[in-house]
């Protein structure tokens, strides 16, 4: 009886795991086509979220000039572990160059220093990782950029006068404190000597719910302010829920960096004007780019090496192996409709 | 209980011919899995998972669950960190000091449940807050990196002249002393009995509190070590680092065949499922499938396995399907795997 069952419960058990097996051949046979041509890996914080998918789609295009096969795939939830095991299989399935943009910086690196020491490329972009995991890092577009950006959209609102408050995110978000302390010195050029930075604002998380909180104590506490720049796609969004259920639309000029498709209502409904965010889709062209340049050796990260990427130009590498894709993108009711993410 | 055929049992070789099948398939289709690298980076990058599962498993034998293991491990890997980088304490002093904070975390949850009388799910859900919140406070937010050679040697190197790391090396020493105490001693074989029926268990004179106690310290002392494996293998401590790694441990003791009910289940199960999984998601991961389709087949794996097996025992299948057995059809083999799991 008893070995009767064993006997059984082998063969079931071999159903159930043939069960999960079947697919395996079906979906890995697109890959086994393409086995003459050189893979590349795009591994995204987590997958599901447009600005990623777009940034896969403007690599994927720049990646057929070349002749690379792309492949784009990630962890569901934000997990440096499920982004190292991704790692692995990139380089255990013999894809010759990893695009990251990661998780948590330091934790995966010592995982993309073992697939450089196996002979794979590695390009960082959206989110760096430590410099010693990765040839360069392709930012969407540099903070100064972004800085200038915020200023002109509320500035030629108001007539480049008043006052103003910033509603940013958790104080130890290192991109937030390098942007706004760029608004702050920016505000000393003749262009801007009249606009006033009243306070920033750091909500306590990222959280929307904190977000709207903090514009509605922000509209009571400081009634005369011309304007609010909200840098974070969260509060953008928040902030702009709060005007429009208040009726404040036309009293208060709201701007700052945000999604496209979260703020497609507020701008339809012109409460919202100008928003800006660096172009995803040229980031990821610009890493192919980048990407095809360490292939072939035209650039190991060096300060000044530079790269081609067709019809945008020329790149350069600054200091720290660091490239900027492109000027941040000010998003309006004319253009709105030409980005999808 | 300590005899071969329980540690053996059949739940056991179901899964061991799961894991071959799903090696034999993707070899087939391509190979890679088996490649020396391969293996390295995927075991070297389940330590902490396994060092987890493994600590978690004589706490669930017992009937009691324990969720804080996350809160644990953010907090000693930021406590040791921060000893050695802003206290100028040795690397491997502070891995030890860690350590014992581990134990004295699993013992404060083992001392609310059983002297507060309170349910260990609500208890270790309370603590893991707790423990994940003070590593916030020593850290705040900001991330220790470049731990000493020796911590990076033990969490990502291999055994010299050979390519085993030295992880699952010391993984493998913890999964012999674990397995020891879990199935041949008397503590082991008092976890199963507090597991099967507390009551009874007191009764027969087992010191049940002392027992459940130690329980939830060796859970706190695993989830120690794993912190220790995570900032030598990632070389990086944050906190709330790996608290990802709650649902895939607590799949791999439940797939092992540890029942959440407790009174049953191997540590040597809960390595084979360990194996099973890791094997699985590089499996899946090599073919292009992405973080869906693998969430979905372990997700599939576990209800079947897990599912089938609790409807088996409780009678439910047969309450609802009460056709005369039809033994061939592959829907009862299935059930009728799951269900030896009963151990």
């Amino acid at each position: 009886m008893r070995f009767q069952r064993t006997k059984r419960a082998t063969i079931a058990a071999l159903a159930l795991s043939a069960g999960l097996g079947i697919a395996l051949p079906a979906i890995g046979a697109s890959t086994a086509s393409a086995a003459s041509k050189v893979t590349l890996f795009m591994l995204p914080k987590f997958t599901g979220i447009p600005p990623f998918t777009q940034a896969d789609q403007g690599a994927a295009t720049q990646s057929m000039q070349y002749g690379y096969t792309l492949k784009y795939g990630g962890p569901t939830t934000a997990s440096a572990t499920d982004q190292v095991n991704f790692i692995n299989d990139a380089v255990a399935a013999g894809d010759k160059g990893i695009f990251i943009s990661a998780d948590n910086p330091a934790a995966v690196t010592p995982a993309l220093q073992r697939a450089e020491a196996h002979g794979v490329k590695v390009v960082s972009f959206d989110s760096d990782v430590l410099p010693a995991g990765r040839t360069v890092y392709i930012q969407g577009t540099s903070a100064v950029s972004i800085a200038m950006t915020e200023l002109n959209m509320l500035g030629s609102q108001i007539g480049y006068s008043g006052s103003f408050v910033i509603l940013s995110a958790q104080a130890t978000d290192t991109n937030q404190v390098q942007w706004n302390s760029l608004v702050k010195a920016d505000l000393s050029l003749p262009k801007y000597k009249n606009m006033k930075l009243v306070t920033i604002v750091n909500p306590p998380d990222d959280s929307a719910a904190s977000a709207t909180k903090y514009m509605q104590s922000i509209l009571q506490e400081y009634p005369t302010i011309k304007g609010v720049i909200a840098p974070t796609t969260v509060a953008v969004a928040a902030a702009a829920q709060v005007l429009q259920q208040q009726k404040l639309c036309s009293k208060y000029v709201l701007t700052g960096l945000g999604d496209p498709s979260q703020m497609k209502t507020y701008v339809t409904s012109g409460c919202v004007k100008q928003f800006a965010l660096w172009n995803f889709s040229t980031e990821g062209t610009v890493a192919m780019c980048a990407m095809h340049a360490v292939l072939t050796g035209t650039v190991s990260g060096k300060t000044g090496q530079s790269f081609t990427c067709g019809s945008r130009g020329k790149f350069v590498v600054a200091a720290g192996g660091v490239v900027t894709a492109g000027p941040a993108e000010v998003f309006s009711k004319a253009n709105l409709q030409d980005f999808t993410f | 209980m300590a005899s071969a055929r329980h540690l053996l049992g059949r739940w056991e070789v179901g899964l061991v011919a799961i894991t071959i099948v799903i090696v034999v398939i993707a070899q087939l289709d391509g190979g890679g899995l088996i490649s020396s690298y391969n293996l390295q980076t995927t075991s070297l990058n389940n330590v902490v998972l396994l060092c987890l599962a493994f600590g978690a498993a004589p706490v669930i034998m017992t009937g009691d669950i324990d969720i804080s293991i996350v809160g644990t491990l953010s907090l000693v890997g930021a406590f040791t960190a921060s000893l050695w980088a802003h206290d100028g304490v040795g690397i491997w002093v502070a891995a030890i000091l860690g350590l014992l904070l581990a134990t004295i975390c699993g013992v404060v949850n083992g001392l609310l449940v059983v002297l507060l009388d309170l349910p260990s799910l609500a208890v270790t859900l309370g603590t893991m807050g707790a423990y994940t919140g003070v590593s916030f406070l020593i850290l705040k937010g900001s991330a220790i990196i470049e731990f000493p050679s020796s911590l990076v040697t033990l969490g990502s190197s291999n055994v010299t002249g050979t390519p085993v790391p030295i992880g699952v090396v010391v993984l493998v020493a913890l999964f012999a002393v674990l397995t020891y105490v879990v199935h041949g001693t008397q503590f082991g074989r008092s976890l199963f009995a507090i597991g099967g029926n507390r009551r009874a268990a007191l009764f027969a004179g087992i010191a049940v509190n002392q027992v459940r106690i130690t329980a939830f310290a060796i859970s706190g002392l695993f989830a120690g070590l794993a912190a220790i494996f995570y900032l030598g293998d990632y070389d990086t401590a944050q906190a709330g680092i790996a608290s990802d790694q709650l649902l895939p441990a607590i799949t791999a003791v439940i797939l092992g065949g540890v029942s959440a009910y407790g009174g049953t289940g191997t540590i040597p199960g809960v390595a084979i499922a360990g194996v099973l999984l890791a094997l699985l998601q590089a499996a899946l991961g090599l073919h292009g499938f992405s973080g869906e389709g693998q969430t979905i087949a372990v997700g599939i794996l576990l209800v079947f396995a897990v599912g089938g097996g609790s409807l088996i025992r409780s009678g439910t299948f047969r309450r609802l399907w009460p056709v005369k057995a039809s033994r061939s059809s592959s829907a009862n083999a299935v059930i009728d795997a799951a269900s030896t799991g009963g151990g």
